[in-house]
């Protein structure tokens, strides 16, 4: 078992399989004791990235489904797309239950996945974050994040006109 | 309801750099139309100038790629560009496309699509395999069998289905390639089965949910959906399939000579194939259909797709055979 401790103060025992999907974590051990401080993630943050990883730690142990390994063949086959092959539908389907969570509760967790090193659960954050911006007007981008417009008004007349062949739909 | 916090904080700023870049990368590798990139572009500074990073343009999918023939212009022009010196091989093919086949510019069209060839870009094998096999751009002394077969191979290999089927078709006439009529029939088979495979895979209800179907369940699907209106293909065995989707660069160049007719030369025709969107390099490079004469095609693939799609019902022998028209075609 290895412990580890959050910002706050609050201590998670977890296996090691579920500690090790973080690399940074994996490689800590190799030259230290079994308590991981983590000073900069909160305990919030690290019930949700446990979580994550327990469940990722479980699948991770079996080898694919035959019937998974069938989907991926027939999505890699498709002509246009190059996304990499979906692996086990039923991971994915919790994957996608994750990360229904406000903006800021998943800026959080990418950044903690960042930092331990979680490759796929930072690839899954943003994956959710490019989807949110996918589809929408400069303006519902910047009203859903909070972002600031920084362009005068001409320069961003200027950058639309530029791009205006990219606006174009028909 | 929701109830604005306090101090409205940009999720963004809390983020490094490279995090932002991932986010456009995965963004441009995902998009349906280039709006969806470029209005990410639109929103702020930062995002504008992460936006040009060579990691979000070179995984710039097809879709993102793909501009409309009515918006073409220098700045399109551009971005498909530096997508190419980022080492985006889907623009590779696509811009190759557009210069090859609707500028004119051979060298630098079939150089572009070679570059994406050489990392294996199937659709790029393919269509350097037609231009081979048509001797595009040059002479009709031009043509080299071997070279499209070699290409097609290539091409079927990673998994071009169009490919496949020319490749069965030219083993079984001993076109460019020794004949063995058995191994032919068997890539053309093949060809039918995956065509099949990504129909159903690209049905929605296949698709979407984790609560997928069985794969009988699917097929019952695809036959139902085809039986509802889709066009006729697959027809070696009485089966029934939408047409593939055709690749945005197919889109363009069908576009690109439907809006301004003028652009083909009299004397040239264009793919008879409706989303091919190829149009002859040189007076008869296409071969025509041997019962009409009327309708021309860039390659057996697009032929037996067409005679699937449409031709079947609309080809007749000419009523009259009359010499004027006859002479110089075969």
């Amino acid at each position: 078992m290895i412990k580890l401790v959050s910002g706050d103060g609050a201590e998670f025992e977890v296996e090691e399989e579920v500690a090790f999907q973080s690399k940074i974590i994996k490689d800590i051990v190799a030259d230290a004791d079994d308590v991981i401080p983590l000073p900069t993630v909160s305990s919030k943050v690290l019930i949700q990235v446990i979580e994550y990883c327990r469940k990722h730690a479980a699948v991770n142990s079996f080898p694919l489904s035959p019937s998974s390994s069938a989907a991926a063949a027939a999505s890699s086959s498709s002509s246009i797309s190059y996304s990499k092959p979906v692996s086990d539908p039923a991971l994915r389907a919790w994957d996608n239950e994750f990360v229904k969570l406000n903006n800021s509760s998943l800026f959080d967790i990418v950044i903690a996945a960042n930092y331990l090193d979680i490759e796929e659960l930072v690839d899954l954050v943003l994956e959710t974050v490019a989807d949110r911006i996918k589809g929408k007007q400069a303006q519902e981008i910047r009203r859903q994040f909070n972002i600031e417009n920084d362009f005068t008004p001409e320069e961003e007349e200027a950058l639309r006109r530029e791009n205006s062949w990219a606006f174009q739909n028909n | 309801m929701l109830v604005a916090p306090a101090v409205e904080v940009d999720h963004f700023d809390s983020l490094p750099d490279d995090i932002i870049v991932t986010v456009l990368s995965k963004l441009s590798s995902s998009a349906n139309r280039p709006q969806d990139l470029f209005s990410a572009f639109l929103t702020c500074k930062r995002f504008h100038a992460l936006g040009s990073h060579s990691l979000v343009l070179s995984k710039a999918n097809a879709r993102c790629l793909a501009v409309k023939v009515k918006a073409w212009s220098e700045a399109a022009h551009g971005f498909l560009k530096r997508c190419v010196d980022c080492g985006n091989i889907e623009a590779c093919f696509i811009l190759g496309m557009i210069r090859f086949y609707a500028l004119g510019n051979r060298g630098g069209g079939a150089s572009l699509m070679a570059k994406a060839a050489i990392r294996s870009h199937p659709w790029s094998l393919y269509s350097l395999a037609i231009i081979q096999f048509n001797g595009s751009g040059g002479s009709k002394n031009a043509k080299d069998l071997r070279a499209g077969v070699a290409l097609s191979a290539r091409a079927a290999f990673f998994g071009h289905v169009d490919a496949l089927r020319e490749l069965g078709h030219c083993l079984q006439d001993g076109y460019g390639v020794r004949r063995n009529v058995n191994e032919g029939r068997r890539f053309l088979l093949q060809a039918n089965t995956r065509e099949l495979v990504s129909a159903i895979a690209s049905l929605p209800a296949w698709k979407n949910g984790p609560q997928r179907r069985s794969t009988t369940e699917g097929i019952s699907e695809a036959a139902a959906a085809a039986a509802a209106g889709g066009s006729p293909l697959l027809s070696d065995f009485g089966w029934n399939l939408p047409p593939p989707e055709p690749h945005p660069s197919n889109r363009f160049l069908v576009d690109w000579f439907q809006s301004s007719p003028t652009r083909l030369p009299e004397d040239l025709r264009l793919c008879s194939q409706r989303n091919c969107g190829r149009p002859e390099t040189r007076r008869h490079e296409f071969r025509r259909c041997s019962v009409c004469g009327i309708v021309s095609y860039c390659s057996r693939a697009c032929q037996a797709l067409d005679w699937r799609l449409s031709h079947k019902a609309e080809c007749v022998p000419p009523a009259i055979f009359v010499p004027d028209v006859a002479a110089g075609t075969d």
